[in-house]
């Protein structure tokens, strides 16, 4: 008898945390589905939290928010931008990963010191002289400038390194002697046992690019060439500020992440675990 | 003549390299070389639409800096809220972790509950919660309402508002962090509470002898991160409020994209960014030295 009461109590106290947890979640998804009016008139009750029983158009807020900006130009932007990322990212560093892993060359540990402490400075000390070397580059308003920066990461350099260490040497070394060299090695052998942090990795510049807002910010001007993120705070800067419009504009930017998260999420989490506990 | 083997070393280290030459070169470039640029402009006056017009002027941009107002406002506001939001996060994320390690069915959709924040953009989150903030519409004001607590200020109060942030950081970030915690608490081998249990100690006390030292090395890294991270602190304030009301939320960070970016005033700005990062190698330096300290 104890032991259901205590589970009980444990199952309140889960759902009252979830609801803390979720509620603007919950709050956002079913206002963008509202008109202002039904959302302040709701606001006071639980129908705050539910979807309107009656509506002339549930998806007017939608269609309003599309027409309105270029929401649908961004997202395609922001895909198109973070695709050609993501792919040149994953070889960049892999590439990196590996040779830290594996290979040995003049000055090896010193370069692997100085990139792993370079972990440690503030993406802000970085921020303004990459915008004046963007600037001189003549990348301003290009995607260039979003993309050339973003290809390295010595984050990510360590992940794959760790990855690398922990796959076994013999299957490199038969190849060796079977004749191969690194490069077929690479690509042939190590790359396919790798898949999980392949995706791991690719999943988590997809998130950390698509929820990117500064530096887009700073380097595009063009209105057509923005990003997603962009695109929501012109929608939020907007007057009158029109509440079911922007949280339609806020739900539909976090439907791509949410399906991701939620489709990908044991390599997400594993990316975030590993990350976390292997230091 | 070279000889044969050293030619093959050439060759070696030659295809060695080429695996990292990439990303060193991309790593050069677009960090290295703007990190040491921070140093170079915060000895100039340097406007970026008058690029010619850059000159030395020594330390004049730190003097200045040290009198800047606006600039002291934000060390103090960022401070103030990586005080409260780096304990309030860990603790939260913490108690999720201890919760929600346990057998229970359904266990994992409260995880991915808890874990959801996580994964939107702060940009949604600060429109977001500035909607739910609103003092004359918001939704938590009308909760409050309805179990018979005044409407608050909120975002509009200057004491308030840095609050609201840290409220609203916490409930984002948690989650993150309790995923940490949780793989952390697995690793914890289960016969060390059997025999605690054996031995007739109660749960506090295994939570005291066995739970937190096991998680210590986990907690140290968790707390450098999360303090990194907070003094960092400028997307919520820019979204939210501006930087006010009345500079209350004026975050560092705020400052210098301001100052370099928006005022283009690119020698200035470098001076806030060199020592914004002189504060975050502080704060490293000193929790190093706290956690060897600790390990004594």
């Amino acid at each position: 008898m104890r032991k259901q009461n205590n589970k009980f109590i444990q199952y309140i106290v889960l759902i009252l945390l979830a609801v803390f947890f979720m509620f603007p979640l919950i709050w956002m998804i079913v206002s963008s589905f509202k008109n202002d009016s039904q959302i302040f008139s709701d606001i006071s009750s639980i129908k705050a939290f539910a979807l309107p029983a009656f509506s002339s158009n549930y998806f007017y807020n939608y269609s309003d928010c599309l027409k309105q900006l270029p929401i649908l130009k961004s997202m395609i932007n922001s895909f198109f931008y973070i695709g050609v990322i993501i792919i040149f990212s994953l070889i960049v560093n892999s590439l990196a990963g590996y040779g830290f892993a594996r290979l040995d060359f003049p000055g090896k540990n010193i370069l692997f010191t100085i990139l792993l402490s370079l972990m440690i400075i503030p993406a802000q000390t970085v921020m303004l002289p990459l915008f004046s070397i963007v600037y001189k580059l003549g990348w301003i308003n290009s995607y260039l400038g979003l993309i050339v920066p973003a290809i390295a990461n010595p984050f990510y350099i360590f992940l794959f390194r760790q990855t690398f260490l922990g796959l076994p040497k013999e299957i490199e070394e038969a190849a060796k002697l079977d004749g191969a060299n690194q490069y077929t090695i690479f690509v042939k052998l190590i790359m396919p046992l790798a898949k999980p942090i392949y995706a791991t990795v690719a999943i988590m510049i997809f998130v950390a690019t698509w929820n990117d807002f500064v530096w887009p910010v700073m380097v595009i001007s063009d209105p057509s060439k923005q990003t997603i993120q962009m695109a929501l705070s012109s929608l939020f800067s907007i007057q009158p500020v029109n509440y079911g419009r922007v949280m339609a504009g806020l739900t539909f930017v976090t439907i791509p992440v949410l399906i991701i998260f939620l489709t990908m999420q044991k390599y997400y989490v594993q990316g975030i675990v590993g990350s976390g506990s292997k230091n | 003549m070279i000889s044969i083997m050293k030619k093959n070393e050439i060759k070696k280290n030659a295809v060695s390299m080429s695996f990292v030459l990439p990303a060193l070169i991309l790593v050069f470039t677009f960090v290295i070389i703007p990190f040491a640029l921070s140093f170079y402009y915060s000895f100039m006056d340097y406007n970026i639409l008058k690029p010619k017009a850059m000159s030395f002027v020594g330390l004049d941009n730190f003097k200045k800096v040290f009198t800047d107002t606006v600039f002291l406002k934000s060390i103090y506001n960022t401070f103030r809220f990586t005080i409260f939001v780096v304990p309030l996060q860990l603790g939260v994320a913490l108690g999720l972790a201890l919760l929600v390690n346990k057998k229970l069915k359904g266990i994992k959709l409260f995880r991915l509950a808890f874990f959801a924040p996580t994964v939107l953009s702060l940009v949604v989150i600060s429109i977001l919660w500035t909607f739910i903030y609103n003092p004359n519409n918001g939704l938590l004001n009308s909760i409050l309402n309805s179990v018979g607590i005044a409407s608050q200020p909120f975002l509009s109060d200057p004491t308030q508002a840095m609050y609201c942030i840290v409220f609203l950081s916490a409930w984002q970030g948690a989650g993150f962090q309790m995923m940490i915690f949780l793989a952390g608490l697995q690793d914890i081998p289960t016969y060390l509470y059997e025999a605690a249990e054996v031995d007739g100690a109660s749960k506090y006390q295994q939570f005291l002898n066995i739970t937190l030292p096991g998680l210590k090395n986990i907690s140290i890294l968790l707390f450098l991160t999360i303090t990194i991270g907070a003094v960092q602190l400028l997307i919520q304030p820019m979204m939210m409020t501006q930087g006010g009301p009345l500079n209350s939320t004026v975050t560092i960070v705020y400052e210098i994209y301001q100052t370099g970016y928006k005022y283009r005033n690119m020698g200035y700005g470098s001076a806030m960014a060199v020592v914004f990062t002189a504060i975050v190698l502080v704060i490293v330096l000193i929790q190093n030295k706290l956690i060897v300290s600790k390990e004594d």
